[in-house]
């Protein structure tokens, strides 16, 4: 739990407000730090949201403006974490760093790794995070893989969350690293990849990748 | 009288007594300093007193509820060329393997 007190003129000090913060071996080294650029500081807390049941493993930093009179997060973002699902779907590791660039900018790198089976595709997106004058959260402006292709807002927000998105969302998100694997010589990718398309529904996504994989394909 | 009937009072002051909240501990929660030395120095705190005391209500939660036998774990944290303080309260923590 952490607890902020504000000092009065007279020396005296008054509660400004709790927080509650689910600290466990995961992030026991590093609960908490104070970032402090320009004349803004930050307090960053980690919290350990991992559900052994959903097999997911998962950091969730919210970031509290100091200079703001309340105490409640104006950022938060998942600095790393991995989705493994029981099933035969694709699964995440993500890790994402965030850095003020002024006051009143963040830039959020997140490192992406779409896994199953022997695939292993790297990707890295980076989203500029903005806070206009009288707002007190910030908000996605701009987000784009690290190569400058465009993403979409919602997806970009839905990288580090694996569990609650759909296979179909998954699948689409992981489309470049399974393009690769379906046009590959890994005969034992393609056949797990064969499996995972039998569990997603029918989109453009999993057409492709049925054409990628068809014996007789043609590979660009 | 019956020894029963003249000890009646002090097992009511005895009650009256513990319904109270913890002075010590409505004082300590005024301060951050005071506070971290409190919970570093008790075996429990009182999380409805402690809620009273800064008029918020978390009924839920009572700091360093989970420590078992450990002291909690309480710590500063000061804030450059800011009249504040954030005091980070934690209770027992699984070893790092």
């Amino acid at each position: 739990m952490y607890v902020r007190y504000l000092k009065n003129a007279d020396g005296t000090w008054r509660f400004s407000g709790e927080y509650i913060a689910h600290i466990n071996e995961t992030n026991l080294d590093r609960p908490h730090k104070v970032v402090q650029r320009w004349d803004k500081p930050f307090l960053v807390v980690e919290n350990d949201q991992t559900q052994g049941g959903f097999a997911l493993l998962q950091g969730v930093e919210d970031w509290f403006d100091l200079t703001q009179p309340d105490f409640a997060p104006v950022f938060s973002n998942s600095p790393r974490g991995s989705f493994e699902p029981f099933t035969l779907l694709v699964g995440r590791e993500w890790t994402s760093t965030a850095v003020p660039l002024s006051p009143e900018v963040i830039q959020l790198t997140i490192g992406v790794r779409d896994v199953g089976f022997t695939m292993n595709y790297p990707v890295s997106y980076i989203g500029t995070y903005q806070r206009r004058d009288g707002e007190k959260k910030f908000a996605l402006i701009n987000s784009l893989k690290a190569d400058g292709a465009p993403v979409p807002a919602a997806a970009f927000e839905a990288l580090g969350d694996g569990p609650n998105m759909t296979p179909e969302q998954l699948l689409a998100q992981a489309l470049s690293g399974l393009r690769k694997l379906a046009a590959s010589n890994d005969a034992e990718g393609k056949q797990w990849l064969t499996l995972v398309l039998e569990n997603v529904m029918n989109t453009p996504e999993k057409r492709e990748l049925e054409k990628l994989l068809a014996p007789n394909a043609t590979h660009p | 009288m019956p020894v029963a009937w003249r000890i009646l009072p002090a097992i009511l002051f005895a009650a009256v007594l513990s319904a109270q909240p913890p002075t010590e501990l409505l004082r300590a929660a005024q301060s951050p300093y005071d506070l971290a030395k409190y919970a570093k120095s008790h075996d429990e705190i009182d999380g409805d007193s402690l809620w009273a005391s800064w008029k918020a209500s978390n009924p839920n939660v009572v700091p360093c509820s989970y420590r078992g036998t450990d002291p909690c774990m309480a710590e500063i944290l000061t804030v450059q060329k800011s009249d504040q303080a954030i005091v980070s309260l934690h209770g027992d923590l699984p070893q790092p393997r």
